[in-house]
């Protein structure tokens, strides 16, 4: 019955702090309620708002759409939501990032104010990015070891059937690491249609020289990989290599062992002198008797 | 007669020398059993090889196939994967006590809520300077004191960089416990949680936990081998935690996957290591909490006592 009378009171209770919780509405300023988006609403704009919500919203408020959110008490908004874009302004929006409230933090210090514009215009553009796919649209790679360069550029057909290559089509190119791609370069192809980076010098490959180098063309869902041959070789320090004091004796330092064997071998050579000089006393001692 | 008896003390020094020659050969022989060097059985096993013959070998040689023995695993365990040299950035600025990263590690390596291979922090240099929460699992150093320490071999460090600890031949000594600068390493003092069954231990895992026996965070090696990240990284939600090779010269983010390179990120955000006047050459970088996501909050207290400053 009391176990009863505990659960009852607790759950009332907690209807209450949500109630609580829920009932405490942003308070935003007139003001701020009016401002509205500074950056263009395109592709660009969106894309980086994308790589920020990746980095820094995503982890609580899930995929944009797709309600897979944290759940937190109170829940985090899908940010995708019709319900939410058409209840908040751009203002509205950009305050509440800034200020931050209870467990949504400010990001204030964070995110530059480009940043979280970005944001918005990523949650406004929502799908609009995707608009069409350019089905004719191949993406091809050059690998140079003369200068450690990596070219891409994409290629089309023209109206007439032609191929042509793409100008100022956006290009991430990046190596592989084990848990992930590192960027190595992004931008646009340039007036001959092709956009290209120099392989760091100090960023290794493994200890052959051996890296994969992928490149990705978002806006063209197009992804291509190409193997590399002449990246500087990682540089491996095996510590367990080289001579240490470390508990095993197998990679000790030879003066160690030397001293060791050395001592403990003129321990047991005086030791056993001695027993000996005892048992010819003994004998001695026998025959003079 | 006196002869006699002179010729039987002799041979009788003899006979102790023997015994004593025996003994030691004995004595490596059990070495030897332990050290994996099975004695054959003499009885024949039926075995169907892959190309369909029937063929018959000692009993002692057989294996299930796939499965891994005990054997296996502290071979590999010992050896570390190669060519590489892993590394962890704390990120700070990023933890706001959610303590995922602590229950992630607690259940992959079955341990009691007051056993830590990684623990959170509640840190203030002085009664001026800003509190803030800090992750701290093992350093993994390149100069490890505890290692050195270990009469018995149990503690090593392998070449990719990780420190591992093998309970089957820890003796429960402490000293490591003793040597550690870090207070890295934990001692089971009662039974583990999670009895032992017949699976077999993981050095690479600590698991199953051994009553008597010192434990402490792996780096997740076993996920390393699987080319995932720590449980630790990826539980946590902010992003706290990067994780790498050191030869690639790259971090990725636990939380959000993004690859950064590692030599930028220190350098861009004053990285530094703990202690770094001991020489114990950490694996483990921490950066600054400076412009932070969250404020310090521990139980509702913005600041710490006194007596709590370290």
């Amino acid at each position: 019955m009391k176990h009863i009378k505990n659960t009852i009171s607790l759950s009332v209770l907690l209807l209450m702090f949500a109630t609580f919780v829920q009932a405490q509405a942003w308070e935003i300023p007139d003001g701020e309620k009016s401002k509205t988006n500074p950056l263009e609403l395109n592709a660009a704009n969106s894309e980086k708002g994308f790589e920020v919500y990746q980095k820094n919203c995503k982890s609580c408020h899930g995929d944009v759409g797709a309600a897979n959110f944290m759940p937190l008490v109170p829940p985090p908004t899908d940010l995708g939501s019709a319900a939410f874009k058409t209840a908040n302004t751009d203002g509205e929006i950009f305050y509440k990032m800034t200020t931050g409230k209870g467990a949504m933090p400010s990001f204030k210090a964070v995110l530059s104010d480009d940043e979280r514009w970005a944001v918005i215009a990523y949650l406004r553009a929502g799908d609009k990015t995707d608009a069409t796919v350019d089905k004719n649209a191949k993406l091809s790679i050059v690998a140079n070891p003369d200068d450690k360069s990596i070219s891409a550029s994409i290629t089309t057909k023209d109206a007439t059937g032609k191929e042509v290559k793409l100008v100022g089509a956006d290009i991430e190119i990046s190596i592989k690491r084990i848990f992930g791609n590192l960027t190595i370069g992004k931008g646009k192809t340039n007036a001959t249609g092709a956009f290209s980076v120099n392989l760091p010098e100090d960023l290794p490959g493994d200890s052959l020289g051996k890296a994969t180098i992928i490149v990705v063309a978002k806006r063209f869902k197009q992804e291509e990989k190409i193997e590399i041959d002449w990246a500087t070789p990682s540089k491996h320090h095996d510590l367990t290599a080289q001579a240490s004091i470390w508990g095993t004796s197998a990679n000790a330092p030879w003066w160690i062992m030397l001293l060791y064997i050395g001592i403990a071998g003129s321990v047991w050579v005086v030791i056993i002198y001695i027993v000996l000089q005892i048992l010819k006393i003994a004998r001695l001692a026998k025959k003079n008797v | 007669m006196e002869d006699k008896k002179n010729k039987k003390t002799r041979r009788d020094f003899l006979k102790a020398g023997l015994a004593f020659g025996a003994g030691s050969l004995a004595g490596v022989g059990l070495f030897s059993t332990i050290d994996g060097v099975k004695a054959e059985t003499g009885k024949l096993a039926k075995v169907l090889t892959a190309d369909g013959k029937i063929m018959e070998v000692d009993t002692s040689h057989l294996k299930e196939f796939g499965k891994k023995t005990e054997q296996d695993l502290q071979k590999r365990g010992r050896k570390g994967i190669a060519g590489r040299k892993w590394t962890m950035v704390i990120d700070l600025s990023k933890c706001r006590n959610a303590r995922m990263c602590m229950a992630a590690c607690q259940s992959a390596h079955e341990l009691k809520p007051e056993q830590h291979h990684i623990n959170v922090l509640a840190m203030q240099d002085a009664e001026k300077t800003a509190p803030f929460f800090m992750p701290k699992p093992c350093q993994h150093c390149d100069n490890p004191p505890c290692t050195k320490v270990c009469p018995v071999d149990a503690t090593f460090k392998r070449s990719d960089g990780i420190v591992l600890i093998d309970n089957e031949r820890c003796i429960g000594c402490r000293f490591c416990i003793a040597a550690c600068p870090y207070s890295a390493r934990i001692f089971n003092w009662s039974e583990p949680k999670v009895a032992a069954d017949d699976r077999e231990y993981d050095v690479e895992l600590n698991v199953p936990q051994k009553r008597g026996t010192v434990s402490k965070c792996l780096f997740s090696a076993d996920q390393l081998r699987d080319e995932k990240m720590p449980y630790c990284a990826s539980a946590c939600p902010n992003g706290v935690y990067w994780f790498g090779d050191m030869n690639e010269d790259a971090v990725t983010n636990g939380t959000t996957k993004e690859t950064v390179r590692f030599s930028e990120l220190i350098k861009n955000n004053a990285g530094y290591t703990l202690l770094p006047e001991l020489g114990t050459k950490p694996s483990v970088y921490y950066l600054p909490a400076k412009d932070r996501l969250f404020e310090f909050n521990l139980n509702g207290k913005t600041t710490l006592d006194n007596n709590e400053h370290v």
